[in-house]
């Protein structure tokens, strides 16, 4: 593709041809690099043993290694492009990826469905030879939208619209509008439909991180604080419930609290997955040196790979990965104080909040802090297409931060 | 900036401010906030708990097998194994294992779906190969067997706790063959294994499982407790890794600790002198009808070390809990055969036999030591000077200690008469003894208690020493404490160990020294270096050297003199002292008493030192003072004749030579010389030179035939037979009946046959209660002519009361 000369652009394509942020790629390629190194020690003996029903490695014990190697390609690759995007026109494209993610959750439970490991859980569709979750989808779907359309806020408040005082419904308008819930109910509607998708699947994780992600967004577009306090006070009041009110989620509970009281069933997993990094210490037992990998911990690549980060490196090798990913998640909201407008700073908000919450998530479930919840690390957890579509959100990020205009040199 | 409709400056400013605001919020809570608590929790798991988790990967990730430690090996004083380890084996069957042995992934068919049905099938096979191998070749209970194998949640099931190497072969030939080593493993462990089995059953000990040691037996009283630790060694452990489904791992992660062994123990028990010793309890026990067991103990007195001791009933060390008393056997199974086996009663009277078995009386139970205590009241009046060999005493039957209250009593109602110190004693004359606690300061009687060691622990190196009845100081010295002062002087009114006893009586006779008894001569290390000796301890010296050897004289005396009260335990050829006992047990109201002799030889010179206790010889009937079989019942009666024979027993076999006196050299055997072919005369003077009497048989001058050969030893003074003439000894004649026989009458049966005596014993010709007990050739027996039938002569009726 021939490449215009700097002075035929407009003012607009100028921008999008700023310089990309380095440290954050930086960041990106660094998490990216290590997650590899990581995914191959820890895959190594599941690999080799052949453990899961669902993929035949045929005793290769490089076998989920390069699967991974090859997704991280094609993601920097993808990354690289969108990066190159003008981030503007993710605003048009976001209507299509909502709706692109809404048919794709419907999908699953067409016959393109998969189910795994012999479970009734749907979670996955084959589309073209791609094995994929259209949840990884919804989330960046959700995200653009909501960002998209939330940037528009200020303007669509301009002049606060005027309700028919005459009609009771004029009326009962114009109490919910001056209240803020009027503006609300698009996005509720949306986020309803994508939970509800979620929820049949079921996707228990993936419902957490959409409702996540989507309120970070509406957090920071500034609706009214009220509205979160009310509907954390709600998810709260429904948790309890649950909680109290739910065996299933009673025994998960006790389960957290004393893992040992089921050391063969449910408590298994979160037992191993201390044990690993219990035994780590301070500076762990050395790269590819896992014991715990060795059949013991279950999801030792996936779910509970910075178990094996923790047995290996240490607790000195647990912190400098955490360190990086803090630093990523400050560097990524640095880039969204500094973006050129309000749907480059939300996008950021959105994306960035569902890494820092996943990355929260996971290694709380890993360390036992929480109760276990299936979600997988961001750039370490085996997951070719969830790694390729997590480095196309960092390339969206990176798209913003092209048109950061640069500060006036001194 | 962009925006085509441009909001008013403010309010956009506005929601930007709350834009900035609320993505520094996001940044902090998410960007570092969130970190916190995780950090807090990995410290948490890698620092605080990190030992704990480290500890149980290592208990999941490593197998370890442990190497066992061989136990040390229990000698005895001539360095023969009383109880010793060989390896066994556990065989250790792996549910978990043989389930993961067979893998799903082998039966994913091509439509990649689980043939279930073949998979099943694999399994089961394999179970049944492993059920079908372990029941043809050990018999297990095959439902059972089954039921194991389908628990698939364990990975340790213990089919069998000690195979012994032949069987573990097998196995181990099984495993390989049928490639089952994920799921059947063999550990070594050990066995402990008592060669001799009841013999020295309370001073060995025994192993058993406890609440602490699990899997492992660990030593349950006697030496393999108090040595436990020397015994034990340490285990050793081979530590593999292994992977999540049990399986071994080829790594580098392989650690040896290497097993130490136990250190051998030596003992200064000597097998033989045990055996003796539990041989003569046992014939004691049926000889004489005695209902409540025995005990006795034998010590060298110069250096305190224990050579035996005993106690009935025993166990088999072997198979401890096994009731093998005859006695007990048989209450139990009245009880069995009244009550049933299930009974409560059955399960009370089991428990309490097995908890007599198991009790070494020697060790822990204290008792009245009767007159066997008269040598300490001598020794220390002796000491002090209060009596000398020439006091004389006058025994009137009985004595007043306080004025006005009931006089004591001696055993003898019409009295001793008057005594001298020596004769004293052969009397066992309680009078006698009162007399001389009289002259002896209450302060210095309790001094002399306590310096024989009557008041405190022995020290013997064995777990389960008792405990004295005694009476406290300040009675013992008040003037309440006379009458107990009185008879503590002859062995009555207070409890004392066995241990104590002997060492005491051992401090009389080997010049005044009280010794720490001990079990434990010597403890090697595997290379065969000694780590510890023991060195003869002595605690203190309570007489002196003189006053010992007068002591020593006068129960020689005891034993030598016919009239003395131990004579039955008179031996020829053996110096032998000693001193009876009949002691009545004041805290029962059964009446039984405890006869008991302890004696020494050789009396210049002790090398052994023995106590003898019988408890409660069954009268004939109530207040009868007889067995029912004729025997008077005392110590004098009943132990001394066991004692004697086992003194005798036991210097034989420790090669002490015999010293015989002047008189006692007459009946010493004598070589026989050859006179067939002689002049009748001149044989006679042959003969007569070697101490023989002859008689003939046949006519003729030259004698043709003698009986016995020549060369052979027989007793002098016995009357040999010269054949004359055609008259030629028959082949075989028949040995008669001896029991009962006075010796004379015995001499003149057996030389009637042909055959010769040679009598040991009370020899005396002359006292008609004197009978023969034992004949070494059974009656009816058919022996060549002058073959010698050894016949020991008993008293059986000293009338002596509490001697």
């Amino acid at each position: 593709m021939a490449r215009k000369a700097k002075r035929d652009l407009t003012i607009e394509q100028q921008l999008a041809r700023g310089p990309i942020d380095l440290p954050f790629l930086a960041l990106v390629m660094l998490l990216t690099a290590i997650g590899l190194i990581m995914v191959l020690s820890a895959s190594y003996a599941s690999a080799m043993y052949d453990l899961d029903p669902d993929v035949f490695t045929g005793g290769d014990p490089l076998y989920y290694f390069k699967r991974q190697f090859g997704f991280a390609v094609i993601g920097v690759v993808a990354m690289f492009i969108i990066s190159r995007i003008d981030y503007q026109q993710f605003r048009w494209m976001s209507v299509f990826a909502l709706g692109i993610s809404i048919v794709l959750l419907i999908l699953v439970f067409t016959p393109l469905g998969r189910t795994a490991g012999g479970s009734t859980v749907r979670r996955w569709i084959n589309l073209f030879g791609i094995r994929f979750q259209p949840s990884e989808v919804a989330k960046v779907g959700v995200i653009l939208y909501f960002a998209a359309s939330l940037s528009k806020r200020n303007s669509q408040l301009g002049p606060p619209r005027k309700w028919s005082k005459r009609t009771l419904t004029g009326r009962v308008c114009a109490v919910l509008d001056r209240i803020g819930l009027l503006e609300l109910v698009p996005y509720a509607v949306i986020l309803v439909v994508v939970l509800a998708l979620l929820y049949k699947e079921p996707h228990m994780s993936g419902m957490i991180l959409i409702t996540v992600a989507a309120a970070s967004v509406l957090f920071a577009s500034g609706i009214k604080l009220y509205w979160f306090i009310g509907g954390g006070t709600l998810v709260v009041a429904a948790l309890t419930f649950l909680i109290t009110q739910t065996k299933y989620m009673t025994q998960r509970i006790t389960i957290w609290l004393d893992p040992f009281q089921d050391y063969r069933g449910d408590g298994f997993q979160p037992i191993q997955s201390m044990i690993a990094i219990g035994s780590g210490g301070l500076l762990g037992v050395g790269l590819g040196n896992s014991r715990q990998k060795y059949l013991f911990l279950p999801e030792e690549h996936n779910d509970c790979i910075f178990a094996i980060v923790c047995e290996e490196l240490g607790m000195v090798g647990a912190i400098v990965i955490m360190a990086l990913f803090s630093l990523l998640i400050i560097r990524g909201y640095w880039l969204a104080l500094h973006a050129r407008d309000r749907f480059g700073t939300l996008l950021i908000v959105g994306i960035i909040s569902l890494l820092a919450v996943q990355t929260f998530l996971n290694i709380g479930v890993a360390t036992n802090a929480i109760p276990t919840t299936g979600i997988s690390l961001p750039f370490f957890s085996y997951g070719g297409t969830a790694l390729a579509i997590q480095l196309a959100e960092m390339g969206m990020v990176l798209s913003v931060s092209r048109q950061i205009v640069a500060p006036k040199a001194e | 900036m962009q925006d085509p409709n441009r909001k008013p400056r403010r309010a956009d400013g506005k929601n930007n401010r709350s834009l900035f605001r609320r993505t520094i919020f996001l940044m902090v809570v998410l960007g570092i906030g969130m970190f916190l608590p995780l950090i807090a929790q990995l410290y948490k798991l890698q620092i605080v708990e990190q030992k704990d988790w480290e500890t149980r990967a290592a208990n999941q990730q490593t197998k370890s097998v442990s190497v066992a430690a061989n136990r040390g090996t229990i000698y005895d004083r001539e360095g023969r194994a009383m109880a010793l380890s060989a390896t066994v084996y556990k065989l250790i069957l792996n549910p978990m294992g043989v389930y993961g042995a067979v893998s799903k992934d082998d039966y994913i068919g091509e439509d990649k779906k689980l043939d279930e049905p073949a998979y099943e099938k694999a399994l089961y096979d394999l179970r049944k190969t492993i059920v079908d191998g372990i029941v043809e070749l050990f018999g297990y209970d095959e439902e059972r067997l089954w039921t194991r194998i389908e628990r698939i949640n364990s990975g340790y099931e213990v089919l069998y706790y000690e195979l012994e190497e032949e069987d573990a072969e097998k196995a181990r030939q099984f495993i390989s063959k049928n490639k089952l080593s994920a799921g059947l493993q063999l550990t070594p462990s050990s066995k402990r294994y008592y060669p001799f089995s009841s013999i020295g059953c309370h001073v060995l000990g025994f192993m058993s499982q406890n609440e602490t040691s699990g899997d492992n037996k660990v030593g349950a009283q006697g030496i393999e407790a108090m040595y436990e630790d020397v015994l034990s060694g340490e285990l050793g452990r081979v530590v593999t890794s292994k992977n999540g489904w049990g399986m071994e791992m080829i790594s580098g992660y392989d650690m040896y600790f290497d097993a130490q062994n136990g250190y051998d123990v030596t003992l200064t028990l000597d097998e033989r002198i045990q055996a003796m010793l539990e041989q003569t309890l046992a014939e004691g026990i049926e000889t004489y009808d005695v209902q409540n067991g025995a005990f006795g103990m034998a010590i060298n007195p110069q250096t305190g070390a224990v050579l035996a001791m005993a106690s009935t009933p025993n166990f088999d060390p072997n198979n401890y809990s096994e009731i093998i008393d005859a006695g007990l056997q048989q209450e139990l199974a009245d009880i069995a055969a009244e009550k049933g086996e299930d009974s409560e009663e059955y399960g009370a009277a089991w428990d309490a036999a097995f908890a007599r078995q198991l009790r070494n009386r020697t060790l822990s139970d204290a008792y009245e030591p009767g007159s066997v205590f008269k040598p300490i009241t001598v020794a220390m009046a002796l000491e002090e000077g209060v009596v000398s060999l020439d006091s004389t005493f006058f025994c009137g039957g009985s004595k007043v200690v306080i004025k006005g209250a009931q006089p004591t009593k001696c055993h003898k109602a019409g009295g001793h008469g008057s005594e001298n110190l020596t004769q004293a004693v052969m009397n066992s004359c309680n009078v006698a003894m009162m007399d001389i606690a009289e002259r002896l300061d209450p302060d210095v009687m309790w001094k002399y208690y306590q310096d024989f060691g009557l008041l405190s622990a022995t020290g013997i190196d064995l777990g389960g020493e008792g405990k004295q009845f005694f009476w406290t100081e300040e009675h013992f010295k008040s003037l309440n404490g006379t009458l107990d002062r009185a008879v503590s002087s002859f062995g009555q009114g207070m409890k004392i160990l066995p241990t104590q006893m002997i060492s005491a009586f051992a401090a009389v006779i080997n010049g005044g020294h009280l010794l720490e008894p001990y079990l434990v001569q010597s403890i090697t290390d595997q290379d065969g270096n000694t780590v510890f000796y023991h060195e003869t301890q002595e605690v203190r010296q309570v007489i002196s050297e003189s006053t010992s050897e007068k002591v020593r004289g006068i129960l020689e005396q005891v034993v030598g003199t016919p009239k003395g009260s131990g004579h039955n335990a008179y031996m020829s050829g053996y110096r032998i002292g000693g001193k009876t006992g009949t002691s009545e047990k004041l805290d029962e109201d059964t009446g039984d008493v405890m006869c008991s002799f302890m004696g020494f030889a050789p009396v210049d010179n002790p090398q052994v030192l023995v106590l003898l206790v019988y408890d409660s010889p069954k009268r004939s009937s109530p207040g009868s003072n007889w067995t029912a079989g004729g025997t008077y019942i005392s110590g004098g009666n009943i132990a001394a004749p066991m004692a004697g024979a086992l003194i005798g027993n036991i210097l034989d076999y420790m090669g002490i030579e015999k010293q015989y006196s002047s008189d006692e050299l007459a009946g010493v055997d004598t070589m026989m010389p050859r006179v067939v072919g002689q002049e009748l005369t001149v044989a006679k003077g042959a003969l007569q030179n070697q101490g023989f009497e002859c008689r003939t048989v046949g006519m003729g001058s030259i004698v043709t035939h003698q009986v016995p050969a020549a060369g052979a030893y027989i007793p002098g003074g016995s009357n040999v037979i010269l054949y004359l003439g055609d008259e030629a000894p028959a082949d075989q004649v028949e040995v008669p009946d001896l029991l009962g026989l006075s010796p004379t009458a015995a001499k003149v049966k057996l030389e009637e046959q042909g055959l010769f005596m040679k009598a040991t014993g009370v020899v005396d010709y002359t006292d008609s209660s004197v009978v023969c007990t034992t004949q070494s050739v059974n009656a009816g027996m058919m022996v060549s002519p002058g073959t010698v039938v050894e016949a020991r002569f008993v008293a059986s009726v000293i009338d002596y009361g509490n001697q």
